[in-house]
């Protein structure tokens, strides 16, 4: 066994929730291919497991997956996307997109505890308005996004979080 | 919490699963071998995720199995450090509160990363956070927050030997990854205490609590 990629990609809970609901189809045949077998020993348990995690109420995460059953790509690409709801307005780096996705933050307390230094890098309106993106995302139904609209090649959102170009960096270092 | 790992394997497919398609009897070959353990500063492998690649079957040398090498993605349990992730108490003890995942019970939370004025009741196994108007109840079965802050590896190979003071092997092996937990800062916790009307929430609650436990 050879580990090529240790981390090839992140993957929400959402993504894998419903991919566990497809492989649980596959097998037990309630998908309608045909392809029922039986389960092998670790898979049956995981599968189990995983889902019963995943769709735990206490766990906000079902609501989304309710909104976005067939294609979860509408809530990370695209203009319907998260992403492109609070891109231009407020920086957010990976990590916090991504426990936005997974936790749902309804709450100001929640959203403070996911966003570094929220207090210091936003406003009180700001958070708020944040919150109410994500309410209003989320809460989009699926059917009501065009189809096709998040394999839509967007212009790209410049990351200011890198930081100035090299020329000017060197430069900082030399003064101090 | 969940991340995609690539991995080359080759794999072996007996010739009882001949009739399946190939790429079925592949997944299920990976989905056998994978699932539900643990790799090594990879994580908790849950599924298979995709198949990248796979190569022509080969049959080698005195059994009729097929060895395909292929190439996947597997879906796999490595939380970040400094993530935030939803669980259920479990159970507490002195130590600190083990946390339950469903698909794992290796989230520990050592009492020391706990509300600052957190004591633990042995009469109820519980521990209480003692905040300036009330005790508020760490109790079992209830959905908490948590942060992240340390994994822990025990490589499981038999070929390791772990020798106690007295030169004696030791057999029992600790789980293979662990993952330490916090719950100090505001917000995390049970999930009943930061409620939409918090403080008004904590008070009640406190209230009823203390009701019960006179009871």
């Amino acid at each position: 066994m050879h580990i090529k990629t240790p981390q090839s990609g992140l993957l929400s809970n959402h993504e894998l929730l419903l991919h566990l609901r497809q492989e649980d189809a596959e097998y037990t045949g309630t998908d309608g291919t045909g392809r029922a077998r039986l389960k092998p020993s670790g898979l049956d348990h995981t599968l189990k497991d995983g889902i019963y995690y995943l769709e735990r109420e206490d766990y906000n995460l079902h609501t989304v997956a309710a909104t976005h059953p067939d294609r979860p790509m509408t809530l990370y690409k695209g203009p319907n996307s998260l992403f492109r709801a609070l891109a231009p307005k407020y920086r957010l780096n990976k990590a916090e997109y991504l426990q936005i996705y997974n936790l749902r933050p309804v709450t100001y307390l929640q959203l403070q505890l996911i966003i570094e230094e929220a207090d210091i890098r936003f406003s009180e309106t700001q958070l708020d308005d944040m919150l109410a993106i994500v309410q209003s995302v989320f809460d989009e139904e699926e059917a009501a996004i065009p189809a096709g609209v998040e394999d839509v090649d967007m212009e790209k959102i410049p990351n200011k979080l890198l930081g100035a170009s090299r020329k000017r960096r060197r430069a900082v270092k030399k003064k101090t | 919490m969940f991340i995609l790992t690539t991995i080359q394997d080759l794999i072996q497919i007996a010739p009882q699963e001949f009739d399946k398609p190939s790429a079925q009897a592949l997944k299920d070959a990976i989905n056998e071998k994978y699932a539900n353990k643990v790799i090594q500063n990879i994580g908790l492998c849950i599924c298979l995720w995709d198949l990248l690649e796979a190569s022509d079957g080969l049959i080698g040398h005195g059994t009729g199995k097929v060895n395909v090498n292929a190439e996947f993605r597997l879906a796999v349990f490595r939380p970040f450090r400094g993530e935030i992730i939803y669980g259920i108490i479990k159970s507490s003890t002195e130590e600190g509160i083990i946390i339950d995942l469903d698909f794992t019970c290796e989230v520990f939370v050592p009492y020391q990363l706990l509300q600052p004025n957190s004591t633990f009741s042995r009469a109820e196994d519980v521990w209480i956070w003692n905040t300036d108007d009330s005790e508020l109840f760490y109790d079992n079965r209830e959905p908490v927050l948590l942060r992240i802050e340390q994994e822990e590896w025990t490589d499981q190979k038999p070929t390791i030997v772990q020798k106690d003071e007295n030169g004696e092997v030791i057999e029992d092996r600790d789980t293979a990854y662990r993952i330490i937990g916090s719950m100090h800062q505001n917000g995390l916790g049970p999930q009943l205490w930061w409620g939409e009307a918090a403080v008004e929430e904590e008070a009640e609650e406190a209230a009823e609590e203390m009701d019960d436990a006179e009871e």
